[in-house]
């Protein structure tokens, strides 16, 4: 069993799963963050090659339609344990089925991509809401937060068109990566450009008045806490303003 | 801080908190963009979602409607914001991303011109010296004058004239000061004006928009003796005659001592609202009229099974279903088939036919949808396709926690629908 080996990025997914699909059976595509090696499997790691990427993300789209290369990516986004070969697979269908394999909703090496697609979907739409900005200086805000997914390159553009007039960094904490947004463009790494101010609230103000309103829009009467923990999971809660006590 | 919890509490019984329906970029230099589904921001400890900041102008009201907290003769702290402390509090916490934007309602102060015009006036700093690009939402109050409403339209996303009883004879026993024809009047101006501006950006790109947002309503659910089917029935009107949004229902909180209203001991009548909204959904995105779902001799919800299962069990003769053949109507016809199964069921059953196993695969809740389908021609053989069996099987997989215990009671179906009724 021939296994290629990527690292953690998409461009160097998509450089893998190339190689991979030129080899003949059997083989399997892993990256550097999560695999483990079975006896009698032969590790070819493969070095991200851009030029290659570029290639593979224009026929893809051109090929295979654009959802087939959006799947791939937000699945790829999940960064659950298997998912680059999982987007490997789904790729060979996509080379045969084309635009119909989004669709194809019970098919074993389809389904998986879709259903990691969803999730990252679904956290990322959350994390619109969910995201806590702090006004560390008069025309700059900081969020941290933790997402379970890699969604920052997801949300970052709503807040690139939302708080166009300001500076922001969102924070990956679990990650490390960084959203910086200087009032013209986003760059998305594992750094910020100079140093960062300290990280509260100029207006702290605002906090305890979102708090105190927190808790008095809220019916005493039609209290259901299960609700309210299914729709906002407790794995948020840290970086929540209104769930953190002062 | 008090002040804000003052008008944060009176504003919470309104139920609307949406922020969907716009679609609108970002301006450079604005804070703020609309995002076509709404985003919520955050849930409260009733599980209700947070989108809007939901506050009242003022809540000092010379109207004293029975079932309101905030009706004059309640002796309750009272406050007014000023427009800048508004703005203020709408911006900033716009900025932490604290909230979508702002939902504006007020109690009636002096008269409803008056109140409007102070809520416009709030709107139009928002808009203007803020420079904010976010959602707003605000209550029209009936009786304000045409060429105002019209004024606060052209700058708000959403509007909302709350009918309050679903009926003119509750509306007259707890609401004297409001009448039908004064709640009707700017329902009718804003569907009006709405079809105006769409006329209009049809010939003219950049034509002035009005309320793009649409326009909501909301009533209070167990206030009065109304029927479910009366209930429902309006909701249907108010959709075809005003083209609106959102009908709303609010499970009535008793929150006044009163002899035409519930004791304050009554817990709200949460799974009878719950019930409204599941037949709200069949009338909006299921292609389901009213007097299908409900009819005089079954006037109400059923306590133990939802709207579409009772409608279904009451139907046995259109089903089973074929999954593999059916057209995506007769599809949604199906309990615990949705629109997002059913497209996926379609999409699905294109490269192969379907088994019971792979509708769950596509998100059909299948513990309902079994009775009801069959796959390639075969029927559950499990499972005995006839009013009775089928009736108990739904209750073992209901989701109220005593409908089991209570199924024994009863000697027939049908029967059993109606006396469990809510």
């Amino acid at each position: 069993m021939i296994t290629f080996l990527c690292d953690s990025s998409f461009e160097g997914l998509l450089t893998a799963v190339y190689f991979a699909h030129r080899e003949d059976p059997p083989r399997r595509v892993v990256s550097g963050a999560s695999f483990q090696t079975s006896i009698g499997e032969t590790l070819v790691p493969v070095e991200t090659d851009y030029e290659l990427y570029g290639k593979m993300e224009s026929y893809i789209s051109s090929r295979c339609g654009v959802d087939c290369l959006m799947a791939m990516y937000r699945a790829y986004l999940s960064g659950l344990p298997g998912i680059e070969d999982a987007v490997f697979r789904f790729f060979r269908v996509a080379l045969v089925k084309k635009e119909e394999t989004p669709y194809m909703h019970l098919h074993p090496d389809v389904a998986p991509v879709l259903e990691a697609q969803r999730t990252v979907s679904r956290e990322s739409h959350k994390m619109l809401g969910f995201i806590r900005f702090r006004r560390i200086a008069e025309n700059l805000l900081y969020a941290a937060y933790s997402p379970t997914a890699n969604v920052t390159p997801l949300v970052a553009p709503h807040f690139a068109d939302r708080m166009n007039s300001y500076s922001w960094i969102i924070h990956d904490v679990t990650r490390d990566i960084f959203a910086v947004y200087n009032g013209k463009e986003c760059v998305i790494g594992h750094s910020v450009p100079g140093r960062l101010p300290p990280v509260a609230d100029i207006d702290a103000d605002y906090e305890d008045l979102w708090r105190a309103y927190f808790d008095h829009v809220a019916i005493a009467e039609r209290r259901n806490l299960r609700l309210q923990m299914s729709l906002m999971p407790k794995k948020y809660w840290k970086y929540l303003t209104e769930k953190q006590t002062v | 801080m008090q002040k804000l919890s003052i008008l944060a509490d009176a504003a919470k019984y309104d139920v609307s908190c949406a922020s969907s329906g716009v679609n609108r970029g970002g301006v450079r230099g604005s804070l703020g963009n609309s995002v076509q589904g709404g985003i919520c921001h955050s849930f409260t400890s009733d599980g209700r979602c947070i989108s809007l900041l939901k506050v009242l102008y003022t809540n000092y009201c010379t109207y004293d409607c029975a079932y309101c907290i905030n009706r004059k003769s309640n002796d309750v702290p009272r406050a007014s914001f000023t427009p800048e402390e508004l703005c203020e509090l709408t911006y900033n916490f716009y900025l932490r991303n604290f909230i979508e934007g702002l939902f504006l309602s007020s109690a009636v102060i002096k008269s409803p011109d008056y109140t409007t015009e102070l809520m416009y006036r709030t709107v139009f700093l928002l808009r203007s010296k803020y420079k904010f690009n976010g959602y707003i939402h605000v209550k029209a109050i009936p009786g304000t004058d045409p060429a105002l409403l019209e004024r606060l339209g052209a700058i708000v996303d959403r509007m909302s004239v709350n009918i309050e009883l679903p009926s003119e004879a509750s509306l007259k026993l707890l609401a004297p000061d409001k009448k039908k024809d004064d709640i009707v009047a700017p329902m009718k101006l804003i569907k009006n004006k709405i079809i105006e501006y769409k006329d209009t950006a049809r010939h003219l790109r950049g034509a002035p928009k009005f309320v793009p947002g649409g326009q909501s309503t909301q009533m209070i659910i167990g206030a009065s003796g109304d029927t479910d089917l009366r209930i429902l029935s309006l909701t249907e009107a108010m959709y075809r005659k005003y083209d609106l949004k959102r009908v709303y229902f609010s499970a009535y909180v008793p929150v006044n001592t009163h002899p035409l209203l519930p004791s304050v001991l009554t817990a709200p009548p949460m799974l009878r609202e719950h019930r409204l909204y599941q037949a709200d959904f069949l009338l909006r995105f299921y292609e389901f009229r009213a007097d299908e779902i409900l009819n005089e001799a079954n006037p109400n919800f059923s306590r133990h099974i939802d709207p579409k299962c009772q409608w279904a069990l009451l139907h046995l003769d259109q089903f089973p279903i074929e999954v593999n053949r059916a057209p995506y109507n007769k599809l949604l016809r199906i309990p615990g088939i949705g629109q997002i199964s059913a497209k996926r069921i379609i999409q699905a059953r294109r490269h192969g036919s379907l088994s019971l196993d792979d509708l769950a695969k596509l998100g059909a809740v299948v513990k309902r949808a079994r009775f009801f389908v069959t796959c390639s021609g075969r029927y559950d053989p499990a499972l005995k396709f006839d009013e009775q069996s089928i009736f108990t099987g739904l209750l073992q997989a209901s989701d109220v926690p005593d409908a089991q215990l209570s199924f024994f009671n009863a000697s027939s179906p049908v029967l059993a629908l109606r006396e469990a009724a809510i």
